[in-house]
């Protein structure tokens, strides 16, 4: 075989091999996932990738030439033509522009749109038959935008702002409408947080967290293991106020977290919570608790100095004013027959006159108290010293009750022995009952006891006097 | 017997696209078993490089005297409508992707085949490469520039209608030495007898 024929049969095996490398490289193209197009200058598509074909619903034999302009709405694909022009016109291979844009996928009857991000690239060619080309790539991003809207409906949801600062310091993105409500600012992207954050704040602020506001911006480009140091020093609650009046402001608790890459801290993301209804029921609750403090300090101060009022402090026993307060209830009660009966006691020192004027009136009170004792002990109803040297005793009983407790009394009181410490001496005290009588007063009701007092005395002293045995009972 | 004279650039030219062209259009009519094959020119909108079909099969005609680069381009579906009845099948659809492409491959080859017995009988020995194909948007790194020197160059562009379907060819000539085509100046061209029984010999 002449040299000629070894070459081309060399030649040939090598066309074949290139043409198995063509094949197989166009299988590669037609597979790129996404969509792929090559489009010239008048925007017809002259190579497509299967899915853009699939996509649309087409014929790959109605690809080539297809008018780019019919896959897009009239105001979308100015803004496409735009972005082509752009590319043609910038004259240089690997030009590229990046965008979104919605596309209408589907056949005729199903079709729908979707949110692709596109990227144009220039491309050079040998000859001008088709003019400049125009690579484009579009990514099926609906799935990913659509997961985004969910999210920012859920930031937007909660009661919290959330935002990105950047390096210089300015709002970067916003994931909640809530921000602009609480920082009281309608534009916030490219402001400084600086100014609409911390500025309505420093009037509230104390030195160290001023300073703690310029770290926020230092901390930012530089390394995330410098990033704890600033972070201590961040102020994290404010008293954030844009208006004049202090009742219109917000407490507002700050969480700071770096968003690192590359090690660096690129971007602050700052978590704003509203914690002003949260410091103003704190602060109600500690008033309301100093209140009730200043109230039952009030009223223990105000129970002393009743008690004072309706306490002898010489007997312990209850006073007059006390008398007209319990007893007008007991009274009360048994007018409306709230307790069956209702008699009284009323007691006397028999000659404590002439004990006062002998033993001086340091051992009369002596007497008194050790009387009262006595007293006390054997009715703790209700006791009280009606002055000088009488004693009352209402119980809600009956008159043999009334009768057999003053015959207690009498009878201890006449075996007292009280040391007067020069002298030892001996008293009685003489006693008069009576039953209340519905609707009877009460100064009707002291009066006939004291009647009968009054009779007891008259009797020889040192006695009980009950109330007559067909006393009448008019009411029962 | 060669000679020596030197035709007139324009005359040669004519005369090579000529044969190129009928070439194309002979064998179309037994590749595709029809008796009629019209040829149509491009219309005035056209510019050589301009993207013709989404496929393309493209082989090159090679000797001393002159290098053709003969290409088809036409669509898959063009490709499978002609072809079935060929393969014998019922429908365009009983044709795989490979078989529509391979149909074109053996076109280009008929096609090459035939140019080099023209030229052969005008004493132009050349000879054929395998016949590739790919996909038609890589005409636009075709070179379609009109040259004088160093080397004639020029190219030709026509379209080809048959049993319904079009398809487009393309030619890129370069002559490499004008003394050795003197000859064809005198040279009729004339449909081969033989031409009707050429059979198919797929790749």
């Amino acid at each position: 075989m002449s040299h000629i024929n070894l070459d081309l049969q060399a030649s040939h095996k090598m066309l074949m091999l290139l043409d198995e490398a063509n094949v197989n490289t166009e299988s590669v193209i037609d597979s790129i996932p996404g969509i792929f197009l090559i489009v010239n200058e008048d925007h017809e598509v002259l190579r497509a990738n299967l899915e853009f074909i699939e996509l649309l619903g087409l014929d790959s034999e109605d690809i080539l030439r297809l008018p780019l302009s019919k896959l897009f709405s009239k105001e979308s694909w100015k803004i496409f033509a735009h972005n082509i022009k752009q590319i043609v016109e910038s004259g240089t291979a690997g030009a590229s522009i990046r965008f979104e844009m919605g596309l209408a996928t589907g056949d005729a009857l199903d079709q729908r749109e979707r949110t692709f991000h596109w990227t144009l690239v220039g491309r050079s060619t040998r000859n001008q038959g088709e003019g400049r080309l125009v690579t484009v790539f579009g990514d099926d991003i609906s799935e990913m935008r659509e997961t985004e809207r969910r999210l920012q409906r859920v930031f937007t949801s909660i009661p919290l702002g959330i935002f990105t600062m950047n390096r210089d310091g300015t709002i970067g993105d916003s994931y909640s409408s809530y921000l602009e409500s609480l920082l009281d600012c309608g534009k916030l992207a490219g402001t400084m947080v600086d100014d609409v954050l911390f500025k309505p704040a420093l009037r509230h602020m104390t030195p160290d967290e001023i300073d703690g506001i310029g770290a926020i911006r230092q901390c930012v480009g530089k390394s995330v293991l410098d990033y704890g140091a600033y972070s201590r020093t961040f102020p994290q609650e404010i008293f954030h106020n844009t208006a004049s009046d202090a009742k219109d402001g917000r407490w507002l608790k700050i969480t700071y977290q770096p968003i690192v890459f590359d090690r660096i801290v690129e971007q602050l993301l700052i978590i704003l919570e509203d914690r002003t209804a949260i410091v103003n029921a704190e602060r109600e609750m500690l008033d309301a608790a100093q209140d009730r403090e200043k109230a039952a300090a009030l009223e223990k101060q105000s129970l002393a100095r009743y008690e004072e009022a309706i306490r002898d402090p010489l007997t312990g026993l209850y006073t007059r004013l006390y008398m007209k307060d319990a007893v007008a209830a007991l009274v009360w009660s048994h007018d409306h027959h709230e307790i069956p009966e209702l008699s009284m006691a009323i007691f006397d020192i028999d000659h404590f006159k002439n004990v006062n004027d002998s033993h001086g009136h340091k051992n009369g009170d002596l007497i008194l108290r050790e009387v009262a004792e006595i007293i006390l002990r054997q009715s703790p109803e209700v006791p009280i010293r009606f002055g000088g040297e009488e004693f009352l005793v209402f119980i809600p009983d009956s008159h043999e009750a009334a009768f057999a407790l003053a015959e207690r009394v009498r009878r201890e009181v006449e075996a007292k022995r009280i040391d007067l410490g020069d002298a030892v001496i001996q008293v009685t005290i003489s006693a008069g009952i009576a039953t209340h009588r519905r609707d009877e007063t009460l100064d009707d009701f002291m009066h006939r006891a004291d009647q009968l007092l009054y009779r007891a005395k008259n009797n020889g002293r040192n006695q009980t006097m009950p109330e007559p045995k067909n006393r009448a009972q008019p009411n029962c | 017997m060669l000679s020596q004279a030197v035709m007139p650039d324009h005359a040669l030219k004519d005369k090579l696209k000529a044969l190129v062209r009928h070439a194309s259009t002979s064998r179309l009519k037994i590749h595709t078993d029809s008796p009629e094959v019209e040829t149509k020119e491009l219309g005035p909108g056209f510019r050589p490089g301009r993207i013709l079909a989404s496929n393309m099969v493209f082989i090159l005609v090679s000797g001393d005297a002159l290098r053709l680069t003969f290409k088809v381009h036409f669509a898959t579906g063009t490709a499978k409508n002609l072809a079935f009845r060929i393969f014998g099948g019922n429908s365009p659809a009983d044709i795989s992707e490979k078989q529509a492409i391979d149909y074109f491959k053996e076109y280009g080859n008929l096609v090459a085949g035939s140019v080099v017995t023209l030229l052969g009988e005008n004493g132009i020995d050349l000879g054929i490469s395998l016949p590739l194909s790919t996909r038609g948007f890589y005409e636009v790194f075709s070179d379609y520039c009109e040259k004088q020197h160093p080397i004639i160059t020029f190219s030709d562009f026509w379209e080809l209608r048959a049993n319904g379907k079009n398809i487009h060819c393309s030619a890129v000539l370069e002559i490499l030495n004008q003394k050795q085509l003197g000859n064809l100046a005198a040279y009729e061209i004339v449909e081969a007898a033989s031409d009707d029984d050429a059979e198919i010999d797929f790749l």
